[in-house]
């Protein structure tokens, strides 16, 4: 009962968060410089005459007041429809439901390595001895300190063509998908092994650790039971904002390996001044981040039974 | 023939170079119960653990053996010993709210026991672990298991870590301090199941606490321990009563009682004279009310209708339970909390009138001291830093001489100064907060529980301190307390909170000797006693 009041309230508590996106989007979009008219005619071609301008300025609506313009785009975007791309002249909607599959593929695959190699080199940092131990506390820093673009050039000479494993470009298929989701990957799994390694460390120390061993639990039993638990909630804020970053690194790892998506998607618009696609996109992540956090929150609640308790001081 | 035996057992922390224990030896027989008692320090912690191969990493045992049943449990290995704790030896640790883990029910952390060991299946460890806790005294144990350690009072929280050191049916518990994070009354409950369902049982007792008064109730022998090695041992009647080494003379005199008085002044002698009120509170009133966005408003009151004065050079101690109250009326006292209704008068003005350079002069003229001197100082500051912020925030003398002047008033050496409070012991940090306390020259300190983390003989101290600072600089002290026998050595006079209103107020050898109301009989039978000793 008290989880379903608690995502009832914090779904109703998203509506304000997604309006303050779509009025930061286009409170922005009036404050870039360059006049997206004049960028639109300028192409190849004949100079444009004042009534070209004029018309288009009237098609895009660009002629209204102000406030018409901020409650007309509002009303658009809550009904899905961000206009045209200026560009192509295709439906932002569809330009972006295009590239969506191939992008959600590639973020998905990357978060599952993430999480799969990031949580099992902190546990292991923690049950292994030795050499293995060490290697699990030194290659979270070389992970996070290596650049994306050099990763990605390194994997490509090494296992596109030398050791013609994977294809280097492309979107054909799950082969094409492993090298550049392992280049998104890689800082996010130092990352989450690090946090949570610190975590589990901090917890160890903890006085149920000593109960749980003198109940006569075993080391994978107090890690697995006890410790990874109460040492998940900064790893969980962490994979929320992880996911954030995903959707940016892939720019580069999209552009690198020719992969169609929203990052290459997002790189064009802005090169473009393609105003309505961006606007898309914005509005896009701005929902995508509200539904993440409304995850990471619901994960709280189910790690620790403590967070919807009532906080009153005795 | 003995259970437990430990010969000449040597165990020293950071490679062999801080000596822990020096040679103990510790005889337990089935079914007894052994207080093990001393400072902290003393090395009675490094002995449970040892008997339990809990010992930190950084610990190494250095010679003697712990023969148990007729094994020697040093030469078992960790695999080995992972079979014999929870199943043979069990533990009761010190904070009933750190011990358990916060995100599993504790019908699960009770049945873990059996399922570690393979005494049951899952379902018939969940039924166990319900009976367990029946057991341990939860009537509604079937609801309870269900909960989760934070739903439970500290006192319910002790009866589970009870209940789990007995699931496996264990010759041996030790209980590390279980009930010194613990009220009286409650203590007293604690203790009462803990003894009555090892002697039913038959299990043996090593009972491991700094309090006196709980070895001579409980245990039918008693060890004391100082500086790693055994000092002393022996019936309790005998040991405490007429104790033959130095370090056990100390601890039964340091030992707060109800049959000591009231400290006095070092310096000055007894008591100098009370003056004219300085606090006046009446009709004090405060009531929480829980502001969560759609869910029901829930209202709390936590303090009702309380009155009392405090004069001039006067100590007034407030007495109870935890969730009594007591800590509402210090925050609302030095102001960090607005009352709901009543007044609160400091030298004649109304303190909810203050306002600006007014309230800012008031602040300078009283001073808190809180219960736990780690968690108040900053960790990154130096004890001169922190006895010097207080004199520069109200634009006082703030030289390296005045800051000295107030190191050597709380006995903290000089040279401690450049260090900071992880580099210090409680008592020392307790002695930089009372020094912060009382450099901006106050007129009165609210003392939050202000010796109850510390130890006995750090504690005789520190109230020694307060005392004496009291006499030399004319203070008027508000001592708040669960633990009556400390009220007993500083109080003038005691007021005793219960649920948020006073239900007895008088001069403290009334009221701790005399008591009128049954709660505060209460509270005091639940104090333990030494067996009968002469007024300090």
């Amino acid at each position: 009962m008290r989880r379903a009041g608690f995502v009832l309230r914090r779904l109703a508590s998203a509506v304000p968060v997604l309006v303050a996106v779509l009025t930061l989007s286009f409170v922005m979009m009036q404050l870039v410089p360059g006049d997206p008219v004049q960028t639109m005619l300028s192409g190849a071609g004949p100079a444009p005459t004042p009534e070209q301008e004029q018309a288009l300025r009237h098609q895009l609506g660009l002629d209204r007041p102000l406030h018409e313009q901020y409650f007309g785009f509002l009303a658009d975007a809550v009904r899905g429809d961000f206009g045209r791309s200026v560009q192509t002249g295709e439906p932002v909607v569809s330009a972006i439901s295009a590239v969506a599959p191939a992008s959600a593929e590639l973020a998905l695959f990357a978060l599952v390595l993430s999480l799969v190699f990031g949580v099992g080199i902190a546990v292991l940092g923690r049950v292994a001895t030795g050499p293995l131990r060490s290697l699990c506390h030194g290659v979270p820093v070389v992970f996070m300190s290596t650049p994306g673009y050099w990763v990605a050039l390194v994997l490509i000479e090494v296992f596109s063509f030398r050791l013609t494993w994977f294809p280097a470009t492309g979107d054909a298929g799950f082969g094409a998908l492993v090298l550049p989701a392992v280049t998104l990957a890689l800082p996010a799994i130092g990352v989450i092994a690090q946090v949570l390694g610190t975590s589990l460390a901090a917890v160890d120390a903890e006085a149920f650790v000593v109960t749980a061993r003198a109940k006569g639990a075993g080391r994978w039993r107090v890690l697995l039971r006890h410790a990874l638990r109460n040492a998940s909630i900064p790893t969980i804020t962490l994979v929320g904002t992880t996911v954030g970053n995903l959707l940016a690194a892939a720019v580069i790892a999209e552009t690198v390996f020719a992969r169609p998506g929203l990052g290459r998607l997002t790189l064009q618009a802005i090169t473009n001044h393609d105003i309505p696609v961006l606007q898309g996109v914005v509005a896009l992540l701005g929902v995508l981040y509200v539904v993440v956090n409304l995850l990471v929150d619901l994960c709280y609640v189910l790690v620790d039974p403590r967070v919807t308790a009532d906080r009153i001081r005795d | 023939m003995s259970l437990l035996a430990v010969r000449g057992l040597r165990v020293s922390f950071a490679g062999g170079r801080v000596p822990a224990l020096l040679g103990v030896d510790l005889t337990v027989r089935h079914g007894q119960t052994v207080a093990v008692v001393g400072e902290s320090g003393s090395g009675k912690t490094t002995l449970a653990r040892t008997v339990l191969g809990l010992l930190p990493s950084s610990a190494r045992v250095l010679g003697g053996s712990v023969e148990f049943g007729g094994r020697n449990l040093l030469a078992l290995g960790e695999r080995g010993m992972r079979a014999v704790r929870g199943r043979s030896i069990s533990l009761v640790p010190q904070d009933p709210t750190a011990a358990l883990n916060p995100v599993v029910p504790v019908g699960a952390q009770v049945a873990e026991v059996l399922r570690v060991h393979g005494l049951a299946s899952r379902r018939d460890a969940r039924r166990r672990a319900v009976e367990l806790l029946e057991v341990a005294g939860f009537p509604d144990a079937g609801v309870r298991a269900r909960q989760y350690p934070h739903e439970l009072s500290g006192g319910m929280r002790q009866r589970v870590l009870i209940a789990a050191a007995l699931a496996g049916r264990p010759d041996l518990i030790v209980a590390d301090e279980p009930t010194s994070a613990l009220d009286p009354t409650v203590q007293r409950q604690v203790l009462d199941h803990l003894t009555e369902l090892t002697r039913s049982s038959g299990t043996a007792l090593v009972l491991i606490t700094h309090d006196l008064g709980i070895a001579a109730e409980r245990a039918e022998h008693v060890v004391v321990m100082a500086d790693g090695e055994v000092v002393e041992e022996g019936p309790p009647a005998r040991v405490l009563d007429a104790p033959d080494h130095p370090r056990t003379r100390r601890l039964v005199a340091d030992a707060p009682s109800l049959n000591s008085t009231r400290l006095n002044s070092t310096l000055l002698g007894p008591s100098s004279a009370i003056g004219e009120t300085l606090l006046d509170v009446q009709g004090l009133t405060k009531v929480f009310t829980s502001s969560r966005f759609g869910a029901a408003r829930k209202r709390i009151t936590a303090v009702a209708d309380v009155a009392f004065t405090v004069a001039r050079g006067e100590t007034l101690a407030l007495v109870g339970e935890s969730g009594a109250g007591k800590s509402t009326v210090a925050r609302l006292l030095v102001r960090l909390e607005d009352a709901t209704a009543g007044r609160i008068l400091f030298d004649g003005a109304d303190l909810a009138a203050l306002r600006g350079e007014e309230l800012r002069r008031f602040r300078r003229r009283v001073q808190l001291v809180f219960q736990d001197p780690f968690t108040c100082l900053d960790p990154r500051y130096t004890a001169f830093d922190l006895i010097a912020e207080p004199l520069r925030a109200f634009g006082l003398d703030a030289s390296p001489a005045r800051v000295h002047e107030l190191a050597e008033q709380v006995a903290l050496p000089v040279g401690l100064l450049s260090r900071r409070p992880g580099e210090l012991s409680g008592g020392q940090c307790q002695r930089v907060a009372i020094a912060r306390a009382v450099a901006p020259g106050p007129d009165l300190l609210v003392c939050d529980e202000p010796a109850s983390s510390l130890d006995i003989s750090v504690q005789a101290q520190v109230l020694r301190l307060l005392v004496d600072l009291q006499a030399s600089l004319g203070l008027s002290l508000v001592f708040i307390s669960h633990d009556l026998a400390v009220v007993r050595q500083v109080a003038d006079r005691v007021a005793v909170l219960q649920a948020g209103r006073i239900v007895e107020t008088g001069p403290a050898d009334q009221v701790l000797t005399a008591p009128d109301h049954p709660h505060t009989r209460a509270l005091l039978s639940a104090v333990p006693h030494l067996p009968r000793r002469e007024p300090a």
